[in-house]
């Protein structure tokens, strides 16, 4: 009895060192091409493939768990998961909350607006203009916009955004260039285009998508660091843009 | 959170006290008729009144303001009808769910108050030959005093049921709480003083009902 009990702890203790490290990431998967679920419930996108390469030359097991944009930052805070990739800007708000990973997208943003009846965003004066609640773009548009009386209508999510847009709820949405072509192309029906010219607010939108740690996790930070350098320099990176971005 | 936040906050009482008033307005109006089809016994009206009281008190409320706001966009034909004009407001969808959900339950409360005027009462119209309608105008006024204290519940029912109407972009004070605690991620801050804004709006119901309550039940005493 005394034997079995020795090799039981033995072997458990053993099972314990061995055991890959675990990433336990956590996005906002209503974002395509950034990070979607597919037919099978499957995460998918740009970040997801971007975090399992890492999660690869890491090798960490690595889990997605989905939640909220806004409450994104909150739960890193409260331990509840190690690392959120979300095409999250890295900007000075955020910096106060969390540690941000090298970048892996530069990114810009711009309006998306019924074919022919604008052609700046000034034009959308007294009209709506859907963000979604949480993001970069709601903070650029509040601050620029103000005093142009563009109307400014929070949502969940921007596949809810674009599905008012279709129903005429509202007159423009401001999303992440990529995430505004993937849906142009895909569901608009060509009755859409963008609005003036893509905005890249450093202020705002930072230098581009960066991958957030808990503020005390210095050691994550740097082994991601490390893995995205690797992904970068080995040409992981490339095949994966070049899989979700026509050059 | 800074003390600019907190009045942004104030930016939307208005709007969640105007879904209140419309939604407890056009409720308590379908409220009564719901209350009529089924005291009334009408055949049909009643089968109709007591199904949609069972979906509207069968249901949560954040299904019901969902399925207002996007259920009728699925259709062609209502997106490019008269209809969609106002439904695709998003204050106008919340109303709606509120006045119903908020019609089933108080015509529930209505009819165990007319089912609760004592027996005597009704045998004594009865007596003088009083048609149903006479009876009626006699009876509801005196259902409608003791439906007071627990109508003043609903109300502050409907002013909560509110704060779910921010689920499909309406900027109440839910709303601007969102908003606040995604920009400057201080929930405890922005959702504590959202909470106070309520509580004081309730707190005000509480005494506007308790001064109608002495008023219309000075009988009683």
């Amino acid at each position: 009895m005394k034997k079995l009990l020795t090799a039981l702890i033995l072997t458990s203790a053993a099972a314990q060192v061995t055991a890959a490290e675990q990433i336990k990431f956590v996005t906002e998967a209503t974002y395509p091409p950034f990070e979607m679920m597919d037919e099978n419930n499957e995460f998918q996108g740009f970040d997801i493939d971007i975090a399992r390469a890492v999660c690869t030359e890491l090798k960490a097991e690595c889990s997605f768990a989905n939640q909220s944009f806004d409450s994104l930052i909150p739960s890193l805070k409260f331990r509840r998961y190690d690392a959120a990739i979300a095409a999250m800007d890295v900007t000075p708000a955020r910096q106060k909350q969390v540690d941000f990973s090298d970048v892996y997208y530069e990114n810009s943003a711009v309006l998306v607006a019924e074919k022919g009846k604008y052609n700046v965003v000034s034009d959308l004066s007294g009209k709506a203009v859907g963000v979604q609640n949480g993001t970069s773009h709601q903070a650029y548009m509040t601050d620029t916009y103000a005093d142009e009386k563009v109307l400014l209508l929070n949502f969940p999510s921007y596949q809810k955004a674009f599905l008012d847009l279709k129903n005429g709820r509202i007159n423009g949405v401001f999303a992440d260039s990529a995430v505004a072509h993937d849906w142009l192309t895909k569901h608009s029906g060509g009755n859409y285009e963008t609005v003036g010219k893509a905005v890249t607010d450093a202020k705002y939108f930072g230098a581009g998508f960066a991958i957030a740690v808990r503020k005390d996790n210095a050691e994550l930070l740097a082994k991601l660091n490390k893995g995205l350098q690797t992904i970068k320099a080995n040409g992981t990176y490339d095949k994966i843009y070049a899989k979700y971005f026509a050059k | 959170m800074t003390l600019d936040h907190f009045w942004l906050l104030f930016n939307g009482l208005s709007t969640t006290l105007e879904i209140t008033f419309f939604s407890l307005l056009f409720g308590s109006i379908l409220a009564v008729g719901l209350t009529l089809a089924m005291v009334n016994k009408i055949p049909g009206l009643n089968l109709l009144a007591r199904t949609i009281i069972l979906i509207f008190t069968g249901t949560p409320l954040l299904i019901q303001i969902f399925l207002v706001y996007s259920g009728p966009s699925q259709f062609e034909v209502i997106r490019h009808s008269f209809l969609w004009d106002y439904l695709s407001q998003a204050k106008i969808c919340a109303i709606i769910a509120l006045a119903f959900n908020t019609a089933a339950y108080s015509s529930l409360l209505f009819k165990g108050a007319i089912e609760s005027v004592p027996r005597g009462e009704w045998d004594a119209c009865k007596a003088l030959g009083m048609t149903r309608g006479q009876t009626l105008a006699i009876i509801v006024p005196h259902a409608l005093r003791r439906v007071l204290p627990s109508y003043s519940n609903e109300v502050i029912l409907v002013l909560k049921g509110t704060s779910l109407a921010s689920s499909i972009t309406i900027m109440d004070v839910m709303g601007y709480a969102n908003q606040i605690n995604g920009q400057t991620y201080d929930a405890l801050m922005a959702f504590s003083a959202a909470g106070i804004i309520y509580l004081g709006m309730n707190g005000i119901l509480v005494l506007i009902f308790k001064q109608l309550e002495k008023k219309a039940l000075a009988f009683q005493s």
